[in-house]
């Protein structure tokens, strides 16, 4: 297995971009949609392989082809390109932004060239192969959802716009391959660009003005970071003489050295949306649904906090685990709060995904056995349930016309797979026994002893119960006699994967301490995770998971039994009536008055605009007084 | 936890509704004598358990009735929890799992009435669930331990040193347990603008199974409070101040709105908590 293992992963990181090439020079839509199909399929089939087949390393040495040439070169024509696009569409900082990253780049090629190549160039940690089983299932379902959402999205095949979609949407697993296999920093960077020119692409895509200024916002963003991690490169080499992500952890960081890897800790905030980065994220919601899920929240965002989390060893009890701990739980509370007062149901899972980013990357700047348990479960167990919520909420969006939380109100009625399928997704976020649920007491458990962290995790949680009860309320709502008139019809492809994402959110909470903690799995260093960390709780917790499997199949089957006369009309203080099928009261002078609801949105207390501006400050304030700290100290 | 001591648990699940309605009762009785009343006797609460139980199921939908189940589930399952003397972080989340449930059964159905209500229920929620964490977090801090279990062995009066974090806990307990000046989200008084709110659309035997869950969720409270003094005779000491605490607040406070909750309480609260937190760690 050894042997063949380079080989998987070279494959893992090329197939997509030559799916990618085929697919954008097929034309009619069932080919396009077979090669999705199918590099879905086979990323699926790679994943546990890649996961489960132990260490690997990659080297350039004595190869026939000049790989590092390649990606340097690569790296420069990626860059250039994306100036050129950049300046076409007069964004002011995003091309400032990229044009620094090209010369630092030049020159570290003039000053340091032949010094630069370090073997070897790709190499498997352990929180690597559990990112790339995640990458690799979830996106490989993403693309086999991704061929019926985008036939009903584009009504016209031949305008390009779909051949684009799926030339980026297939490239992206590739290069998220590549990053979360590089252990060459100038491979990460090389791979982290491509993952945001997918990104920027993918956004656009509906070429709409709105589309286009959100695409470019996520660019100038997630490009400051590209900058952020040219420079900590350049410093991590210059003072460390480090160009491995090996080299980096070996030891605790200090000086210089800590500086640079702050700064590649900052570009991992920037591509994981944390605050005051959160923008991006939140605007990149008008893509069409794959690509949220695929890109926006269950893949990509997860570069930013795999990068943080992967350094955690190098900055583990510094100034810049306080910082980012801080971050983290800022941007836990505050999008909780903020999301409280959104109506866009698509909106408020871009929240919530900065929100669970926020607690991984304050797991990783605990840094203790458990909370790297907690942070790992996160990852798996967010991105399977996310995924599986952009999806539904894409799938009933394309159905009904809208993703707002009014629009779905009652959505039981007419799409009873789906807004079951999204209901059991969003208590999946949520409640216990589900995967979250045990991220998020690992983490409050890490947390103890710093008082501040718990106290913002605390109120953001129950922030995070009040977005979800209610939501997952509306879609069940509505009376016993309203049924559909038809049974819901759903493409193939989109059941199958949307199915398959449930499974998992559900299926996989046993699995948890038999592949996490047992150290024969993952190999994490020093022997795994702590088993002790699970033993006192987690049987308990897997005994309640079976108890409430009987209960709730109990009710479901006694419950079945109850004959339709015992469902009646809700309560209207004796005025009820009826007009048209909806529920209502006689209203004043005996008019019908139809039964309206809305929330609590809470907006005057906790608008965006408000607390936003001075979140952000805040935030600033607390990177300036980090960078400020390790200058100091160094 | 030691799976062999599965019949605390079992005993637990039975005795807590029994504890829990007899602290209705003694709670109807004391109030009725305090307003000038004679009051119901003090078994009332079980002969309304059993009618509501003899009558005629109605529902809205078929989802109602199964949250309600498992709301009574979750209930049951947080006072199990405890009693096996599990993790507290744990039972938080099993008390989520709780209020969640009671939520979904309130909001699923096209009643303004029980949708209001289950709008308040989670902005109760909002305030009372961060000084749970908090709450626990303390009891960690004081004694090294996140099981119930080793909590109540270590033994000591957790309560001297975390007075302000048992009046965010007897506040909680107000909240929960819907009392005069909290009871806006399913208040069993006419006083209230909003009436039984996420009961409304409940009757019957299942309108009994939501009831049921409440005592287990009573219950479950004043079980935490006695883990502030860890000794028989301390807590139940404990234990009967705070309910008689509970009943003259309830008797004193005036009818207050949710906005008021929520501008004095809401971070008030959690303050006052950290603030214990942190005098610990000094």
């Amino acid at each position: 297995m050894v042997s063949t293992m380079p080989y998987l992963v070279l494959t893992s990181i090329l197939l997509p971009p030559f799916a990618a090439l085929i697919s954008a020079g097929l034309s009619g839509r069932r080919p396009r949609a077979s090669v999705s199909i199918f590099t879905g399929a086979v990323l699926i089939a790679l994943a546990p392989f890649l996961a489960f087949a132990g260490s690997f390393s990659f080297s350039t040495e004595g190869r026939p082809i000049p790989w590092n040439l390649l990606i340097h070169w690569a790296d420069f024509l990626l860059l250039a390109v994306v100036l050129i696009v950049a300046v076409r569409l007069k964004s002011i900082l995003g091309s400032v932004f990229i044009a620094i990253q090209l010369l630092v780049l030049l020159g570290l090629e003039i000053f340091w060239g032949e010094a630069l190549a370090s073997d070897p160039v790709l190499a498997s940690s352990a929180v690597a192969r559990v990112t790339a089983l995640v990458v690799n299932i979830v996106g490989g379902l993403i693309l086999i959802y991704s061929p019926g959402y985008i036939h009903r999205h584009f009504a016209d095949p031949d305008t390009g716009k779909e051949r684009f979609f799926f030339f980026f949407l297939l490239l992206f697993p590739g290069a998220m391959n590549g990053l979360v296999f590089s252990n060459h920093l100038l491979w990460l960077l090389f791979f982290w660009e491509v993952t945001t020119v997918c990104s920027f692409a993918l956004i656009a895509v509906d070429r709409t003005e709105e589309a286009v200024a959100s695409a470019l916002k996520a660019l100038w963003m997630t490009m400051l970071g590209g900058v952020a991690l040219v420079s900590g490169i350049v410093l991590v080499h210059h003072y460390g003489g480090f160009l491995r992500l090996d080299q980096i952890t070996a030891a605790p960081a200090s000086g210089p050295v800590l500086l640079g890897v702050g700064l590649l800790c900052f570009a991992g905030l920037t591509k994981a949306a944390q605050v005051p980065f959160q923008g991006w994220l939140i605007d990149a919601m008008v893509a069409p649904a794959p690509v949220s899920a695929l890109l926006h929240s269950s893949t990509m965002v997860k570069a930013g906090v795999y990068l943080i989390l992967i350094l955690s060893p190098a900055f583990a009890g510094t100034f810049l685990a306080s910082g980012l701990a801080l971050i983290g739980a800022m941007s836990f509370l505050a999008m909780g709060v903020v999301a409280v007062s959104q109506r866009h149901g698509k909106r408020i899972l871009a929240y919530s995904t900065v929100l669970n980013l926020g607690m991984i990357i304050v797991c990783a700047a605990l840094g203790t056995a458990a909370a790297t348990a907690a942070a790992i479960l996160l990852i798996v167990f967010h991105a399977v349930s996310k995924a599986l919520l952009f999806l539904t909420v894409g799938t009933a969006a394309q159905a009904t016309g809208s993703s707002e939380l009014d629009g779905l109100r009652g959505l039981f009625r007419t799409m009873p797979l789906t807004s079951v399928l999204m209901a059991l997704g969003l208590l999946t976020l949520l409640l216990p026994p589900f995967g979250l649920m045990i991220g998020k007491w690992l983490a409050l458990q890490s947390a103890a002893g710093r008082p501040l962290v718990i106290a913002l995790l605390a109120v953001g949680t129950a922030f995070h119960l009040m977005l979800y009860a209610r939501w997952a309320g509306d879609l069940l709502w509505g009376r016993a006699a309203e049924k559909a008139g038809q049974a819901e019809k759903l493409p193939p492809g989109a059941r199958l994967s949307m199915m398959a994402l449930a499974a998992l959110a559900v299926g996989l909470v046993p699995l948890v301490p038999t592949f996490l903690v047992h150290p024969s799995f993952f190999g994490f260093p020093g022997g795994g995770v702590d088993a002790s960390v699970f033993a006192g709780a987690y049987p308990g917790i897997l005994i309640f998971g079976a108890l409430l499997c009987a209960a709730a199949g109990f009710a479901a089957v006694v419950l079945r039994r109850l004959p339709p006369a015992v469902f009646r009309t809700p309560y209207c203080c004796g005025a009820e009536a009826k007009v048209d099928g909806q529920a209502g009261f006689k209203g004043p002078m005996n008019v019908f008055e139809p039964a309206r609801f809305s929330d609590y949105h809470l907006a005057g207390s906790f608008g965006n605009q408000k607390i936003v501006f001075w979140l952000n400050a805040a935030a600033v304030i607390v990177m300036v007084v980090v960078a400020a700290g390790i200058s100091a100290t160094g | 936890m030691n799976l062999a001591k599965l019949w605390v648990p079992a005993a637990a699940v039975i005795a807590a509704p029994v504890f829990g309605g007899l602290i209705a009762g003694i709670d109807r009785k004391i109030s009725a004598r305090l307003q000038g009343r004679y009051g119901p006797p003090i078994l009332q609460p079980f002969y309304d358990l059993y009618k509501l139980f003899g009558k005629d199921p109605l529902a809205v939908n078929r989802w109602q009735p199964f949250f309600a189940a498992m709301y009574l589930f979750g209930a049951a399952a947080s006072v199990a929890w405890l009693a096996l003397g599990g993790d507290l972080l744990v039972l938080f989340f099993l008390t989520t799992f709780t209020v969640g449930f009671l939520v979904l059964g309130a909001s699923c159905v096209p009643s303004p009435f029980s949708r209001a209500g289950a709008g308040r229920e989670l902005l109760q929620a909002l305030v009372y669930e961060p000084v749970l964490i908090l709450v626990f977090a303390a009891i960690f801090q004081q004694t090294g331990r996140w099981d119930a279990a080793g909590v109540w062995r270590q033994g000591g009066v957790l309560l001297a040193q975390t007075p302000l974090l048992y009046l965010c806990l007897f506040l909680v307990l107000v909240i929960k347990l819907r009392k005069s000046p909290f009871d806006f989200s399913a208040s069993p008084h006419a006083h209230q603008e909003l009436v039984r709110g996420v009961l409304t659309e409940y009757s019957g035997p299942f309108l009994a199974m939501v009831e049921l869950g409440h005592w287990y969720e009573t219950a479950l409270l004043l079980m935490i409070c006695a883990l502030f003094w860890s000794s028989v005779p301390g807590s139940a000491i404990l234990v009967a101040a705070t309910v008689a605490g509970l009943i003259f607040v309830d008797n004193l406070f005036p009818r207050l709105t949710w906005r008021w909750m929520m501008a004095r309480i809401w971070l008030p609260l959690p303050g006052l908590a950290l603030l214990n937190l942190i005098w610990l760690m000094v």
